[in-house]
């Protein structure tokens, strides 16, 4: 790391460099002045103890929106603080919850962290905090918790930190067990707040309902302090999770030092095919210097695998030097949590001066301050750039933010449109906690709990009809003013919050494995070396056989993947020395099986909308030999694993093959014109659900055979979307459908309720293309113009204009 | 999340919702989801054949019976008359605050071949602050409980449904003995496994008949609830009523055996008599393990034993006897286990510094190490290690003219 006696205006220099040598890549340069600290002296109602506890760690003044937190916490209020990263946000909730509990002892608090990493890291922190304060027992509760040492944390912690998917299947069905917490809960602490959006957030939103019944029931009625990254609407995001009026916090009185934002786009190396250098290189390329000069850098990447080839690459630049010997650390969440936890010490005690990482350390996890943040790919959305981008910056002096764009569509878009950029607002994040589905499902976890009065509130909506409903059902049975739980399911196992599968395929590296013992002797069994996880869906792509697992540049080879039912998840890999790594090619199909309702899309015959139940099938169909320093393709290969189908529910849109024949002879066109328009649905329908972008998804495919119902499925096969391409542009029939549909296995009936909304949904989609002030398409109508084509937009309208009649 | 030029600035159209379909969609598909419950009829009026006993929240439902079990069940010594044998029936497995204890089954020998049971049956899931009264006051005067996986079972959940009607929860102040733990270190050997009614029927020779199986007891009592039909519900209670019987059996039972060794029981029972007091008991444990490879012990099951037995002579301070022991077991056995060879060897070397004996087993415990191919390196060069000291050992023992061997 940098002495302190080193001057800043190194990194001028290296960022003047980096501008000069570009020869044009760089496309905008933008910097923010430095800000001042504001700050309030620490208030004489603080115990003098934790006063103290603050001054020895050198807080010796709370900054402005710390302190205001702590007003409107005292004014008996919820409150969302909306604060950049490292601004001392913990510091906004571990205040007033330590204050508590130093006047009164038996007080106690919950925490909420999207991940169990976050939990760990904010254990470290507070820990720190109150060592100097009388005995405070704070701990985490999650998946890892060893058994023997639950009841100890149920019974005695002062302070829980947990997730929101340990508090539905864990701690609230058990709530008797946690007697002691939800008796004397003041306060409840949600981090990350702008994680929960979407479905996601409307299950939370409906679990806190379920937490603010048990507390009612022990005659508490905790505060909520809440945190979130700058996005578009904390405050209703809040209020909404809540179900309460919620103070907003957003002055920010933390210093900081002045910021360069750079925008860099990879020159072209072949203009006539428009090839840039691969952006992976570049970034490699343009971190390597600010390494070399010990400025410590962060380099974001946009998936696992980006993450492995920059962070071999870069080893492979900077480490040479015996004084930079292992200082580039790798970090997902693949890794193991004691890997990760190094990687995290290293970085804040300054013996790991670089990091490549995936979003992964985009959420407030302490690695001390960095200098450089270099964005390799565009990260997907403007809060999300803005929180990596902060993950650089001090309180005072410089630091800059490098995003290096990839050739995809979305990233040209914003690098050659910096205004865009810089213009935009951040993202909403928007729920429906009254989703009938979600809201069904989370009244059959409230009722386990506790019986369900038959006026009792839950949220704004009358739940009492579902309740009939669900009695209806049988699982629920009313005596006596009260609806009683009576089946022998446990329900929230049955509910998952999110929506990825839970079943991890473990990683084993069976470099030295030997045969199994036939008999053992006191438990002589074999260790397995086990040396990562990978999530269900993205297994086939990581792990299929013959790929090259990276985990912090070593290379291993998946030898053998068992994935079936009866068998534990496991990919068997051996360590190997290639040149180059493994980039796996999928295919996708979407069919309807069932249709449940169908109309005309407008006031004419043109085009008819259905909604019903569709098959979802993913498959991993190959892969390509990448070579690292080249990024050419070097070979490829087949593999034959199954499909990952999901049924769940969606609609699709169709126009009449006459219709589309008379609006262009041009099939291209027209495929670019639906591709653009499936863009547009897709990203504006959420606002209609009140849901995310991810909880959708969209496909544009062949239409459905004329009766789903009878006829038999005709061995659903998946194509990569060229394929798919030609086969519409090919087809006999010309007749391509615009699919939209629910993200989540089985649906949470968004697209039943869309089905109703079509008409306004298709009027505002036109309206958005005639107002949006792109030329021929951006990422906020029809999508970037390069992914979609220029005749994407016009033709896009024109079709609107036959959907709507 | 969604960009801000999507949402800005018109709000989205409202009031074109229909909620009653959304309903009606709702509830097609929780049809279409979940497996449907067959028409029931209405409730044919049978009374309960149950007493009424008031509490202070309502009346409670209890019902009483004696019953007479089979010579085999007897106690010869009836449990102590405090001891109360407790068993519940639940809405389900799952445990946590939705899960139901409907019906608490208590017993207590009243004479050595008569078992009183009484039952406490929660007939309307509303009136469970009664049910709980009435339990309460039948367990006031126990002085010992006694359960079958109770402790992780029976208990916890009873203790939830009280914290969950704030009434205080008694279990913390009356002992409670776990017959569950018991049963498997005494007979694990002799039943294929431990549960309640495998052991019932292998050393009580209980045949229940036409009993209703645990698994559709929930199933029972919900529809009971629905329609109120009464009349399978007898069935419940019988079922409960055996699973006392049984309790209560094999607890005099163990308690018969705990008390021997007793030639009416068999020697694989002394073993487990043995194993259970190996550690509360050693003394008692190994008469146990002596008086059962006295008797005679099924094939490969005497090792063991032998293996168990030394090392409590052992940390008896009978050396001796243990490597005596060993040695012989050592000779007869057919295929020693590996750790009887190591313990021996140990033996051998340190306590008769037979170093060529010791040898000898080290290498025979090697060659089965090596033979089953075991991944656990550790264990093979510690044995390599262990020979290669013997070897140098033994050379240095046999070297003539030698001055006496340095201590070991």
């Amino acid at each position: 790391m940098a002495g302190p006696g080193e001057p800043r205006v190194d990194l001028a220099d290296l960022i003047d460099r980096l501008v000069a040598e570009s020869g044009g890549a760089v496309t905008a340069l933008r910097r923010f002045p430095a800000r001042p600290a504001e700050t309030v002296p620490i208030p004489d109602t603080i115990d003098p103890n934790l006063a103290d506890a603050l001054r020895a760690r050198g807080v010796e003044a709370l900054y402005t929106h710390q302190a205001r937190t702590l007003d409107l916490l005292g004014k008996g209020g919820h409150c969302v603080v909306v604060t950049p990263t490292a601004s001392g946000k913990t510091l906004c909730y571990n205040l007033p919850v330590l204050q508590a509990l130093l006047s009164e002892s038996a007080t106690r608090a919950l925490y909420l962290f999207p991940t169990k990493a976050l939990a760990q890291d904010q254990l470290a922190e507070l820990e720190e905090l109150a060592r100097a304060l009388p005995a405070l027992r704070i701990h985490t509760y999650d998946g890892d918790t060893p058994q023997d040492a639950r009841r100890a944390v149920r019974a005695r912690a002062n302070v829980v930190l947990t997730n929101p998917d340990m508090l539905h299947s864990g701690v609230l069905p058990h709530h008797t067990k946690w007697l002691g917490l939800f008796q004397n809960l003041r306060y409840v602490v949600i981090d990350e707040l702008h994680t929960y959006r979407g479905v996601f957030g409307s299950h939370l939103a409906n679990v806190l309902r379920r937490l603010q019944r048990i507390c009612r029931h022990y005659g508490a009625s905790p505060q909520f302090i809440c945190t979130s990254a700058t996005i578009a609407n904390p405050q209703e995001l809040a209020e909404r999770l809540i179900g309460a009026p919620v103070g907003l916090v957003t002055e920010n009185g933390a210093p900081a030092g002045e910021k360069v934002v750079v925008f860099y786009n990879p020159p072209v190396v072949n203009a006539e095919l428009g090839i840039r250098r691969p952006y992976l290189k570049e970034a490699s390329r343009l971190a390597t210097p600010f390494l070399r000069a010990r400025v410590p850098t962060i380099v974001f990447t946009g998936s696992r695998l980006a993450e492995e080839v920059v962070l071999t690459d870069l080893k492979a630049a900077v480490e040479r030097a015996p004084a930079f010997t292992n200082v580039i650390r790798g970090y997902r969440g693949g890794y193991l949590p004691n890997r990760r936890r190094e990687v995290e010490r290293g970085l804040r005690a300054g013996d790991v001066l670089g990091v490549v990482s995936t979003n992964a350390l985009e959420l407030g996890i302490d690695i001390g301050r960095l200098d450089v943040a270099l964005l390799a790919g565009y990260p997907g959305t403007v809060a999300s750039t803005w929180q990596q981008a902060g993950r650089a910056g001090r309180r005072s002096g410089l630091s800059a933010a490098v995003l290096v764009a990839s050739s995809a569509p979305l990233d040209q878009f914003i690098v050659t449109h910096p205004d865009y950029f810089f213009g935009s607002p951040p993202e909403h994040g928007l729920i429906n906690p009254d989703n009938p589905y979600v809201l069904a499902s989370h009244l059959k976890c409230a009722a386990f709990e506790l019986p369900f009065a038959e006026d009792e509130p839950f949220g704004a909506e009358d739940v009492g009809r579902y309740l009939r409903l669900l009695e209806e059902e049988g699982v629920l049975h009313r005596t006596g003013g009260r609806y009683h739980w009576t089946s022998e399911t446990y329900p929230a196992d049955h509910l998952s919050l999110r929506s990825v599968a839970s079943d991890n395929f473990v990683v084993i590296d069976s470099t030295h494995q030997t045969l199994e013992p036939v008999e053992s002797v006191r438990r002589l069994t074999r260790k397995r070396e086990v040396i990562a996880e990978v999530d269900w869906r993205s297994a086939f792509a990581m792990v299929h056989p013959k790929a090259i697992y990276l985990i912090e540049g070593q290379q291993f080879e998946v030898q053998e993947l068992r994935f079936r039912e009866d068998e534990e998840k496991v990919a068997y890999v051996k360590r190997v020395q290639v040149d180059y790594f493994t980039d796996a090619v999928t295919a996708k199909g979407v069919w309807a099986l069932d249709r449940f309702q169908a109309g005309p899309t407008g006031s004419g015959t043109a085009g008819r909308i259905e909604q019903g139940e569709l098959l979802v099938a993913e498959q991993v169909v190959g892969f390509k030999k990448i070579k690292f320093d080249t990024m050419e393709n070097v070979g490829a290969g087949e593999v034959d694993l199954p499909q990952q189908e999901m049924q769940t529910s969606g609609l699709w849109l169709t126009l009449r093959p006459e219709v589309l024949a008379g609006i262009s002879p041009d099939r291209d066109a027209l495929v670019d014109g639906l591709r653009g328009l499936t863009y547009l649905l897709h990203h504006l329908a959420p606002l209609f659900l009140m849901c995310d972008v991810r909880d959708l998804g969209s496909w544009l495919g062949d239409a459905p055979p004329p009766d789903p119902d009878r006829e038999a499925p005709r061995g659903p096969r998946v194509l990569t979307t060229e394929r798919t391409r030609a086969r519409l542009l090919a087809a006999e029939r010309f007749e391509p459908t615009a699919y939209l549909y629910d993200s989540q296995p089985g649906g949470v009936g968004l697209t039943e309720r869309l089905f109703e909304l079509i008409g306004p949904l298709l009027t505002r989609a036109r309206e958005t293309i005639r107002t949006c002030s792109c030329r021929s398409g951006c990422p906020s109508c029809v999508g970037p113009v390069n992914e979609v084509g220029r005749r994407a937009k016009p033709m896009a309208a024109t079709l609107l204009d036959h959907l709507i009649g | 999340m969604i960009p801000s030029s999507f949402s800005d600035p018109r709000p989205v159209p409202a009031g074109t919702l229909d909620r009653e379909l959304e309903l009606a969609r709702l509830r097609a598909r929780l049809q279409r989801l979940a497996a449907r419950h067959a028409a029931e009829r209405p409730p044919p009026a049978d009374p309960l054949p149950l007493e009424s006993v008031p509490t202070p929240h309502g009346s409670a439902l209890r019902r009483v019976e004696t019953v007479r079990v089979p010579a085999a069940i007897a106690a010869a010594a009836p449990a102590s008359p405090g001891t109360v044998f407790l068993d519940t029936e639940t809405t389900g497995l799952s445990g946590g605050t939705g899960t139901y204890v409907f019906l608490v089954g208590l017993a207590t020998w009243t004479a050595p071949r008569t078992i009183t049971v009484t039952q406490y049956f929660l007939g309307d899931l509303g009136a469970e602050a009664a049910f709980l009264h009435a339990v309460r006051e039948a367990v006031a005067e126990a002085r010992a409980l006694v359960t079958f996986n109770g402790r992780t079972f029976d208990l916890p959940l009873l203790e939830t449904r009280y914290l969950l009607s704030r009434a205080g929860w008694w279990g913390e102040d009356l002992p409670h003995q776990d017959l569950y733990p018991v049963a498997r270190a005494l007979w694990r050997g002799r039943a294929a496994d431990c549960r309640l009614s495998t052991l019932e029927g292998a050393l009580l020779g209980i045949d229940r008949g036409d009993d209703l199986p645990g698994a559709l007891v929930p199933q029972v009592y919900f529809r009971y609830l629905r329609t109120g039909d009464t009349r399978p519900l007898p069935r419940i209670f019988r079922h409960n009523r055996w699973d006392l019987v049984a309790l209560a059996g094999l607890h005099a039972r163990a308690a018969a055996l705990l008390d021997g060794p007793d030639p009416r029981h068999d020697p694989v029972e002394w073993m487990g008599a043995g194993r259970w007091l190996e550690r509360r008991a050693p003394d008692r444990s190994a008469r146990f393990y002596e008086a059962a490879l006295r008797a005679g012990l099924p094939d490969g099951l005497e090792p063991g034993v032998a293996w168990r037995l030394g090392w409590l002579w052992r940390r008896a301070g009978r050396i001796g006897d243990a490597r005596t022991l060993w040695a012989e077991t050592v000779a007869r056995a057919a295929r020693p286990p590996l750790r009887l060879l190591i313990d021996l060897a140990k033996l051998h070397e340190h306590h008769a510094r037979d170093y060529g004996a010791a040898l000898d087993l080290t290498r025979a415990a090697l060659g089965i190490a090596e033979a089953w191919d075991l991944a656990e390196r550790g264990l093979v060069e510690a044995l390599e290690r262990r020979s290669r000291r013997l070897t140098q050992r033994l050379a240095r023992a046999m070297a003539p003219a030698a001055a006496p061997a340095p201590p070991g």
